[in-house]
């Protein structure tokens, strides 16, 4: 082989081998960038799987009647460490979980798991929906005056959200 | 008229206050009523020893001598000079304290009126919700009276139970495969 052949070969060679190379590292990056987005997703499935087996023990408790346990198992629901992002899934919960302590006119419990859990949300429009539900469980309650006062924040953080 | 009433118009009477006509009633009952008569002559005589002395009540000269002399050696009030005091003096402060005061009273019906328009605006958005939660709740008793939950009872706080909004929990309804023959 003449010594332009060589050089024509290793030429191809270390493109070759850079191109390889190039590739391994692009698939590399692109596994490392999904992996932690995976893991992220596996921690919320089971959040939620856990959520859901909660949500049907307050279900239970209530429907025995044990309203102080169901509270107590509902607030669990909102420690879990939940994303950020699963605000508006939570609010419904909560909202949700308040109107039936109300169905089963129990709806102290119902203000003091709203009062106990609103600090768990950021967004102010959650806070804004809470705040009204605390207020309808006060009047509920013929509370009127504190009503009013939940209505009056409710009112305030709608009317000029925190930044 | 009684006893009481025609002695209570009898200090009046001895000082000839009263209206003819009343001053000739009261002279008509004295003459016949001996217990107001007595009254009378009770009240002309602590006249008579009062009105000798009444004289001696007054301050002496030399009271009042003394009184100037202690004003005149006080020292006088400080009053406002220059500028302030010509300007505190003038018409200019009755302008000021007008101007003053009209200001407060609008900032405080402007307050008021705030005040109460916040209130009507937050018993409106009270009463809005608490109108949509209970037409929300009226709605779900319909729903579920025309559909009921399998397995509950209609009206039941059971009935209407939040579905879970976390997933599905998948109940899968089988045969006892330990049933025996016959049961």
């Amino acid at each position: 082989m003449n010594p332009g052949g060589y050089s024509k070969l290793s030429t191809a060679l270390i493109t070759g081998i850079s191109l390889s190379l190039l590739i391994q590292g692009a698939a590399v990056g692109a596994v490392s960038a999904v992996q932690p987005q995976g893991k992220a997703d596996a921690k919320l499935g089971k959040i939620r799987s856990m959520a859901e087996t909660q949500h049907e023990i307050v279900m239970i408790l209530m429907r025995k009647k044990e309203f102080s346990k169901a509270m107590a198992e509902a607030n669990k629901i909102f420690e879990m460490g939940w994303p950020a992002d699963q605000e508006p899934l939570l609010v419904k919960e909560l909202l949700g979980l308040s109107g039936q302590f109300m169905r089963y006119q129990q709806p102290e419990i119902a203000l003091e798991l709203l009062e106990h859990n609103v600090k768990v949300f950021e967004d102010s429009k959650s806070q804004v929906a809470i705040y009204k539900e605390m207020g309808y469980a006060a009047k509920e309650m013929g509370r009127d005056d504190e009503a009013l006062e939940y209505f009056k924040k409710a009112h305030q953080l709608e009317k000029s959200p925190p930044r | 008229m009684n006893c009481q009433q025609y002695c209570d118009d009898l200090t009046a009477y001895m000082d000839g206050e009263l209206a003819p006509s009343r001053s000739r009633e009261l002279t008509s009952h004295l003459g016949q009523c001996r217990s107001c008569r007595e009254e009378l002559r009770a009240l002309q005589a602590s006249a008579e020893i009062v009105e000798p002395h009444i004289n001696d009540l007054e301050p002496a000269p030399e009271m009042w001598n003394n009184l100037h002399s202690r004003i005149a050696v006080m020292p006088a009030p400080a009053a406002f000079g220059g500028f302030f005091g010509t300007w505190l003096s003038s018409r200019w402060l009755k302008a000021a304290v007008g101007a003053a005061a009209a200001v407060v009273l609008a900032v405080g019906m402007w307050g008021t009126m705030n005040y109460l328009s916040y209130q009507r605006e937050v018993r409106q958005y009270m009463s809005d919700y608490i109108r949509e939660r209970e037409l929300e709740e009226e709605a779900l008793r319909v729903r579920e009276v025309n559909a009921p939950a399998e397995g509950t009872r209609v009206g039941t706080p059971q009935a209407m139970e939040p579905a879970n909004p976390f997933g599905v929990i998948r109940t899968v309804s089988f045969d006892n495969p330990f049933k025996t023959e016959g049961q």
